[in-house]
């Protein structure tokens, strides 16, 4: 008996102390590395190393500032007249694990064809502090974007690229945008609501607020979003379910959409599709 | 590494708001005797997830008991969850020849963050045998209905939520250890982002689970 209440009470206790839990605070958490942005890290796809910077910017969440690690692939002197895709990358833990994805987008086309922007959100790599809402993660998307303003670029050049985790703040800084108004937002491997992941998990009406606090809901956003757009989603996608975003994207009401729908593949879309169909993708979508 | 179990475990979370814990009880508690039990276990991604709860029985007549039960793990993670039911025996095993007992469960889910709650109906049918008088291997279905199925997201709600499940009990004079597999949702595909869970012919998700459970009796 003795030994079923030192059980009971050390679940108490591990109850009481754990009971500000939330799912979100440890998935929306990467780690520190040691960046490495050469072309020796890649398979194909080459740059020219002297056209790749990395730097640090100031997010400002409603006064919650934080110091963000990001990339740039391109001349900078070229913002004012290039095309650039601002790459927000999904939940790995840094941005080494998306340079190949960045440097194929900047060769869209012919080396360098475009400028590519990437950043750590915060918490993520050597990025401070951490991400708890979805406004945390659209801030540090709009510090990227006042840094590229700041050099010239507006709206018809700016193509901000959602994958997966950066979907989400891809689609909520497209409906409402502040620093600069986005003429096109591609969303890779999207999920749609924080509540229909748990309801996936578990089948039942349960609201996303039983295990967490963040909260998104791109089917409610891109209703505000009226110009380009581009859905890339792996029919075989076991991360982001085809169906859901399916089921939203037929229900969208915008003219400017447009979808790539990719039978066998999962959810490294960019990667399972090849580069030579995805850099024809991109170009129809950058160039209409 | 550390990340992915983590995450694992997280995940893990969203499954055990269903069932996730073993049969509070499979065969009938004598009249007056009093169970306090511990669950530990949950849905296997290359290892069964300790969730853990907390449950207390009770024999009201040889033939029904009562029953209740706390999510500790659930609560972890600011949602409050536990169930109430209580069990009837409608047949009692008799060598080879199973008992057949059934269970109606009430399971409340409260979200603490914002004050969302949700109620889930259960029923579940046991059927078990009595081996020497101490070992209990058991066989059963149990189902979870959702009432509030229009509110499922992009029109995907069901009402029955069921699971599959056999275990072995053995029930000494004192403590009762159990352990139970089963098989969560096994009419759906469930998907579970970053998680690599164990399913049956891509369906459902399997569990393993084990009780420790201390018996009392009223001593006249």
């Amino acid at each position: 008996m003795k030994f079923l209440i030192y059980i009971t009470f050390t679940a108490a206790v591990l109850t009481i102390v754990g009971c500000k839990n939330d799912v979100a605070s440890v998935l929306l958490k990467g780690e520190p590395v040691d960046y490495s942005f050469t072309n020796v890290d890649l398979a194909e796809q080459l740059v020219d190393e002297g056209l790749v910077s990395q730097f640090s910017l100031i997010s400002n969440n409603a006064g919650s500032k934080a110091k963000i690690e990001a990339l740039y692939i391109g001349s900078q002197d070229q913002i004012k007249i290039d095309t650039v895709i601002l790459y927000l990358h999904g939940n790995s833990p840094n941005m080494n694990d998306y340079w190949q994805l960045a440097t194929n987008l900047a060769n869209i086309g012919g080396q360098h064809n475009y400028g590519v922007m990437m950043f750590d959100y915060r918490g993520f790599g050597n990025s401070e502090g951490t991400s708890e809402s979805i406004e945390d993660l659209i801030a540090d998307a709009e510090a990227c974007i006042t840094w590229l303003k700041a050099r010239g670029l507006s709206k018809e050049r700016l193509v901000v690229y959602g994958y997966s985790l950066g979907a989400m703040p891809a689609a909520h800084l497209a409906a409402d945008p502040s620093v600069l108004e986005i003429g096109k937002v591609v969303l890779d491997a999207p999920v749609t609501t924080s509540t229909k992941l748990l309801q996936d998990a578990t089948g039942l009406s349960l609201s996303g607020s039983t295990v967490t606090s963040f909260e998104y809901n791109i089917p409610l956003v891109i209703e505000d979003y009226d110009n380009y757009l581009l859905w890339i989603h792996g029919m075989e996608d076991k991360t982001a379910s085809f169906e859901n975003f399916k089921y939203v994207f037929d229900r969208y009401d915008n003219p400017k959409k447009s979808s790539a729908e990719l039978e066998g593949v999962g959810h490294s879309t960019a990667i399972e599709m090849g580069f030579t169909a995805y850099e024809a993708l991109m170009l129809t979508f950058i160039r209409q | 590494m550390k990340r992915k179990f983590i995450s694992s475990i997280l995940f893990a979370l969203l499954f055990c708001c269903s069932a996730c814990n073993t049969t509070r009880v499979v065969k009938p508690l004598e009249k007056g005797e009093t169970r306090i039990a511990v669950d530990l276990g949950g849905p296997v991604v290359g290892f069964p997830i300790p969730m853990s709860s907390i449950s207390g029985a009770y024999g009201i007549s040889e033939k029904l008991s009562v029953f209740g039960g706390f999510h500790a793990t659930t609560l972890a993670y600011q949602s409050l969850q536990f169930d109430l039911g209580a069990n009837y025996s409608f047949l009692e095993t008799r060598k080879w020849q199973p008992g057949i007992s059934g269970s109606l469960i009430l399971n409340p889910i409260i979200d603490l963050r914002v004050g969302n709650s949700s109620i889930f109906p259960e029923t579940s049918v046991n059927f078990y045998w009595q081996l020497r008088e101490r070992h209990v291997p058991f066989v059963g279905i149990t189902n979870w209905y959702d009432m509030a199925q229009g509110a499922v997201e992009l029109e995907k709600g069901k009402l029955m939520h069921p699971a599959l499940y056999f275990g072995y009990n053995y029930e000494g004079p004192k403590w009762i250890f159990g352990i139970e597999a089963k098989w969560l949702n096994f009419d759906k595909t469930l998907m579970i982002p970053q998680v690599e869970h164990t399913s049956v012919g891509g369906k459902g998700a399997a569990g393993v689970y084990f009780k420790v459970a201390y018996r009392i009796f009223k001593t006249e």
